[in-house]
């Protein structure tokens, strides 16, 4: 009688140290508390990356600039509503028009506080509390560059420094077979 | 026969190498008009006297000898690969090659020296920027390149699972507006 209780106290202890493992786990991850607006944002956001892809391969940039822009007037979801999903997507969106502003700088163009805007309104008040990952790092990255253009040369070192310090955290993972 | 000395032991006959010999043989051929030669005689004579005490060089000769033996060394023996003239010349012409070629294939860059980038500060002077290299944003960028991908298949991954919750609570929601049932089951 006496060893089977202690069975039950172990047995007990360990599963209560596996759920607070997987607790610390999630911990960095915020589950949405509206999956329906995960599902039709990914929706949307799948059919505007493809449209986006077909306009480069015509190499209408300009198309593919304003296909973009348009998804900024959009109501993106908050980390609350649509979770760290949510923010991603929405970060890799202002990246790829980010990415094509700073490559064609004659196209449409706008000036540099504006990209800063765009940089900004993209990566959002939420953005340091978001698990690490590569759209926030490339997003972050490409302030830097907008910042080097406003010749704001120590804000846009600490952004690269952010963005380095990202995707060495990201890099690392990879290498350790984690799940980044 | 001969004469004794003062402690009446009969004189010495003048040894072999002594240089009696020389002297006797000397005064003998001028008495004879310098007719003979002596010359074979007072060779063997000194021969025997070095033999039997070998006299020392002068120092430059003696350098001279050295010299002498080095430079017929020299001159017969073969020289080993590494102190061959053409080695030296063959190596550093393929050591100058090699680093040619490392420099124009290996770092096709390296001919360009790397300027740090200038502005103009307030007061219109040159100033060199914040080492902000213009390669940083590219390194970033082919990171990017690189971690995307499996980036997109995590979230696909979390939008199905986001999906797969949706799914459930629509059945859910179907199931209690339907009073348990569902397309007619019980």
């Amino acid at each position: 009688m006496k060893h089977r209780s202690l069975v039950s106290l172990v047995g007990g202890i360990l599963i209560g140290a596996l759920a607070m493992f997987v607790g610390l786990a999630q911990a960095g991850k915020l589950a949405p508390e509206q999956p329906e607006a995960v599902v039709a944002l990914a929706q949307l956001l799948d059919a505007e990356h493809r449209r986006v892809d077909v306009l480069l391969e015509k190499e209408d940039v300009a198309g593919a600039i304003a296909a973009l822009e348009a998804l900024r007037e959009q109501r993106w979801p908050t980390r609350e509503e649509g979770g760290d999903v949510a923010l991603q997507l929405r970060h890799d969106v202002y990246g790829r028009l980010l990415r094509l502003r700073l490559d064609y700088p004659d196209i449409d163009a706008r000036p540099a506080d504006e990209l800063l805007q765009i940089a900004d309104e993209g990566l959002g008040e939420d953005a340091a509390e978001l698990d690490v990952n590569p759209f926030t790092a490339r997003l972050t990255a490409m302030r830097g560059e907008v910042l080097e253009a406003l010749d704001r040369d120590d804000d846009a070192l600490t952004s690269y420094e952010q963005a380095l310090e990202m995707n060495r955290v990201l890099l690392e993972r990879e290498l350790s077979g984690g799940n980044p | 026969m001969s004469a004794g000395n003062e402690n009446g032991r009969p004189a010495r006959k003048p040894k072999v190498l002594s240089e009696d010999w020389e002297v006797a043989l000397r005064a003998g051929q001028e008495a004879e008009g310098l007719a003979g030669s002596v010359e074979d005689e007072l060779a063997v004579v000194h021969l025997l006297r070095h033999a039997r005490a070998p006299e020392g060089l002068a120092e430059a000769r003696l350098d001279a000898v050295w010299a002498d033996i080095d430079a017929e060394l020299e001159a017969s023996a073969p020289r080993p690969w590494w102190r061959r003239r053409w080695t030296w010349i063959g190596g550093t012409a393929f050591a100058a090659a090699a680093a040619a070629a490392v420099l124009v294939i290996v770092i096709p860059n390296a001919g360009q020296t790397p300027s740090p980038p200038v502005a103009a500060g307030d007061d219109g002077e040159q100033q060199p920027q914040v080492a902000v290299a213009a390669g940083q944003a590219a390194a970033l960028e082919r990171q990017f390149q690189i971690l995307a991908p499996g980036a997109r298949r995590r979230v696909e991954q979390e939008v199905d699972d986001d999906r797969g919750q949706l799914r459930e609570r629509l059945i859910a929601q179907a199931r209690a507006a339907g009073g348990g049932s569902m397309g007619g089951a019980p």
